[in-house]
């Protein structure tokens, strides 16, 4: 009687193990994501809408940023302005004037000082007013 | 046959049971030690990197001091922000023409300065690690409304509608731009009212008002910018002289 008593307990435990992982193996398929959802197609690609460069004074420079430091001293400089815009790069000891390509965008690259300086850039737009942007940028190549 | 049954039951109960792992090896002496130092490495790597990627990152700022207290400087940037600076045993500060002894006690309130040090962006305030004293240079832009050719001087209206007084020095590079042309050396005779000019220079010692031109650029093809407001002066009608009331002069012999 006693022993029946020991298999009964041990063939419940094995039943409920048996009950429990069923249970488990389908509640962990119902937190899978259908097949078809996968699908690329289901998939939207948001494009960020590209700035209408109607409005005349749009000027921008992406690089470099403000306090900027470089271990380098060539950079680049990379912005966009309203088309037909005349744009100066000036820094303490030289000057580069440029004009935007047709979608707006203007690369260049300038030699930078030694130390900290500011480089002023400043826009001419066609109906001749103006925008004047300033970066801190330093050269250094000190590790700290 | 009880017993059979009683141990095969285990048996198959063990059978059931997966088999389990430590999660590391238990670790002999010597692998302790690497282990811990390979851990140590890895996070001094992290810490280093989380570091450089959020927390801290270099930055030079220039600005005018408006207060030096015992280890901080409060400079005003060029965009009119207040920027707090923090010094330390290790920071550096140096001047031109100044002597080696140069520190934080010699940084005045009006003394233009450029820091470079590590900025802290949840603190927002930059360790300095290299103070020196800079002499910014002064840009103007704007019309030229007349032309002393005999001083080698003009007037500029900025776009700020205030008058300027330039000076050109023999040293001062001058160019002109055109899209077709690109910046070309020009000369200060060719100079003409009405250019549209953008200026590099410092105030004259002597006279702050004037500006010394270190260089010009000559938007030759730039339109008229409407914001600038040029009165041309029109002459006022002197009235004409009459003898009436006025004294004969004789001469004296």
């Amino acid at each position: 009687m006693k022993a029946e008593k020991v298999i009964l307990s041990f063939v419940a435990v094995f039943v409920g193990l048996v009950a429990a992982g069923i249970a488990f193996y389908l509640y962990q398929s119902t937190k899978g994501i259908p097949f078809d959802q996968f699908k690329p197609s289901a998939t939207k690609v948001v494009k960020a809408p590209t700035p209408a460069a109607t409005e005349t004074d749009v000027f921008t420079v992406d690089t470099p940023t403000d306090q900027q430091v470089s271990d380098k001293k060539l950079i680049t400089i990379k912005g966009t302005a309203v088309k037909g815009a005349t744009i100066t790069v000036s820094t303490d000891d030289s000057d580069q004037v440029v004009q935007p390509a047709d979608n707006g965008d203007f690369t260049l690259t300038q030699t930078i000082p030694d130390g900290t300086s500011i480089v002023e850039f400043t826009a001419v737009f066609p109906d001749g007013t103006q925008k004047k942007i300033d970066r801190t940028v330093t050269f250094s190549t000190a590790s700290f | 046959m009880k017993y059979k049954i009683i141990i095969s039951a285990i048996i198959f109960s063990l059978a059931l049971t997966g088999q389990a792992y430590a999660a590391t090896p238990s670790p002999t002496a010597s692998n302790s030690q690497t282990l811990n130092s390979q851990i140590n490495q890895l996070k001094d790597k992290i810490a280093s990197r989380v570091s450089e990627l959020n927390l801290v990152e270099k930055r030079g700022v220039i600005g005018t001091i408006q207060e030096v207290k015992d280890s901080q400087i409060t400079l005003s940037t060029n965009e009119n922000n207040l920027q707090y600076i923090d010094v330390d045993e290790i920071t550096k500060f140096s001047s031109a023409g100044s002597s080696a002894s140069f520190g934080i006690s010699d940084l005045k309130k009006g003394m233009d300065v450029s820091v470079l040090g590590i900025y802290n962006k949840e603190s927002q305030r930059i360790l300095a690690r290299y103070v020196d004293t800079v002499t910014i240079p002064t840009r103007f832009s704007g019309e030229i409304v007349s032309i002393d050719t005999k001083n080698y001087r003009f007037t500029l209206m900025t776009v700020d509608n205030k008058a300027q007084d330039i000076d050109i020095e023999t040293t001062t590079k001058i160019s002109s731009y055109t899209p077709d042309a690109g910046l070309t050396s020009y000369g200060f005779s060719k100079l003409s009212v009405g250019d549209r000019v953008q200026i590099v220079g410092y105030p004259d010692k002597k006279n702050p008002s004037l500006l010394i031109t270190d260089r010009l650029i000559d938007l030759l093809n730039a339109p008229k910018n409407p914001n600038i407001l040029i009165v041309t002066p029109t002459s006022i009608p002197s009235p004409a002289p009459t003898s009436k009331g006025t004294k004969s002069i004789s001469p004296i012999k």
